[in-house]
């Protein structure tokens, strides 16, 4: 990693030297966050603390630069790591079947984005690893609350399992489900290699569309985004998407999408939904998610409620509940606390819920 | 694979968008924030550019 470091500044002053002797307009930057947080689970049965990452936007360092190649055409790079301990979505009970407990082991540096992109009055055009076109189509959101709490529930406290009837956790051949494999927000296909193009907005909209690889499978995705100013009206984003990814068992198709509405009162309400077409289990998983939030100032605050169906096993019903709240104190730093239960009902079964609190800061460096 | 949860979200966005004044751009609250940052100062990021990319203050 530090030759990687090294190679890396080294490439750009080299560049910034090029550029400047040519007078190339050539512009780099670089910035990350901290993103750490104190978490509380009680399962039922047992209750534990973990200090965590949370997941929800980890810690992690940026690095975009571009120059105009020519009158009207941009090109560059953006490189992105993430660089996690404890992940909020891995950690889980000591003792918990197939692990890893409260500690995740040495943090890891995680590829989010390398790629590179040319950008014009005709849109932008990116080739590496990046997000798919639809990545982040059931994620809308504009109620400044996020960084707690989204439709990504599962990113905090999802590998935790549910305890049975008998205050157990499964075995390691034989594991309960967890609530990251019960209620996924089913976001398409996340980041991948690929070659991505977005039109430039119409009307607050742009197409998006992307053909990739992940692992052995194809990928392709497709999305409509839109965002808008309402005027008295407030604000209102939303998007549309769909995704196929061609694996071994048949095609893993998930189509849905998010809308969110901010009116100029603070007031705020989000809606979103996803239908998978699962091949390698053979059923339909659905995801449904509502949150309602109020946002003055330097404060958000917002409740939410959100449904995964048949994403376990065929019959499951996991519902969450959650209250989230942020405070801004300063421009570059957010503390922020969750409240969030989770549900999980099978036809013929019995299991605790679980009840998740964390507390915690992201600063922007 | 049922298609109208997706087709009601995209009904409703698109009669919302037809009142819409002006665009705006939607950013991720997920990503880094934009900004100020705590060392980097007003731009949020620590930036390095050629001198035909300064503002023309700096000249």
């Amino acid at each position: 990693m530090k030759a990687r470091k090294t190679l890396l500044a080294a490439a750009v002053g080299t560049a910034l030297m090029a550029f400047g002797a040519t007078a190339t307009a050539l512009e780099a930057k670089i910035s990350g966050q901290v993103n750490r947080a104190f978490m509380a689970v009680d399962d039922g049965e047992k209750s534990d603390t973990f200090f965590v990452d949370n997941d929800n936007s980890s810690t992690r360092f940026r690095f975009v630069g571009s120059a105009e190649a020519q009158p009207g055409l941009r090109m560059g790079i953006l490189f992105e790591v993430e660089f996690q301990g404890n992940d909020s979505n891995l950690v889980n009970m000591p003792n918990t079947p197939g692990g890893p407990g409260k500690s995740t082991g040495a943090p890891t540096f995680g590829e989010r984005h390398s790629a590179f992109f040319l950008e014009g009055g005709w849109g932008k055009a990116m080739l590496g690893q990046t997000d798919g076109a639809a990545n982040g189509a059931v994620e809308v959101d504009l109620s400044g609350t996020s960084v707690a709490h989204y439709a990504g529930n599962t990113d905090i406290a999802g590998g935790f399992r549910f305890r049975d009837a008998a205050g157990t956790l499964g075995t390691a051949a034989s594991p309960n489900p967890s609530i990251g494999a019960s209620s996924s927000q089913q976001d398409f296909e996340s980041r991948y290699d690929l070659v991505r193009y977005d039109t430039p907005l119409f009307g607050g909209f742009k197409l998006a569309g992307s053909l990739g690889t992940k692992g052995n499978d194809d990928v392709k995705e497709v999305a409509l985004w839109y965002s808008g100013n309402l005027g008295a009206l407030g604000q209102l984003a939303g998007a549309i998407g769909y995704s196929r990814r061609d694996t071994a068992a048949g095609d893993d198709e998930i189509v849905g999408g998010s809308i969110s509405w901010l009116h100029r009162s603070g007031f705020n309400a989000t809606l979103g939904r996803t239908d998978r077409d699962d091949p390698a289990a053979g059923r339909d998983k659905t995801f449904s998610y509502l949150k309602l939030g109020y946002k003055a100032g330097r404060h958000a605050a917002s409740v939410d409620w959100g449904r995964g169906e048949d994403q376990a096993a065929a019959g499951d019903e996991s519902d969450f509940f959650g209250i989230g709240y942020v405070y801004t104190p300063v421009a570059w730093a957010e503390l922020y606390g969750l409240l969030k239960r989770h549900q999980l009902d099978r036809p013929g079964a019995s299991f605790d819920d679980i009840t998740v609190l964390m507390l915690g800061s992201r600063v922007k460096f | 694979m049922d298609l109208r949860p997706a087709l009601y979200v995209a009904l409703l966005a698109a009669t919302l968008a037809g009142c819409a004044s002006q665009p705006l751009e939607y950013r991720s609250q997920l990503e880094i924030p934009e900004g100020p940052g705590m060392f980097s100062g007003e731009d949020g990021a620590f930036v390095f550019r050629t001198r035909a990319a300064r503002p023309a203050i700096d000249e």
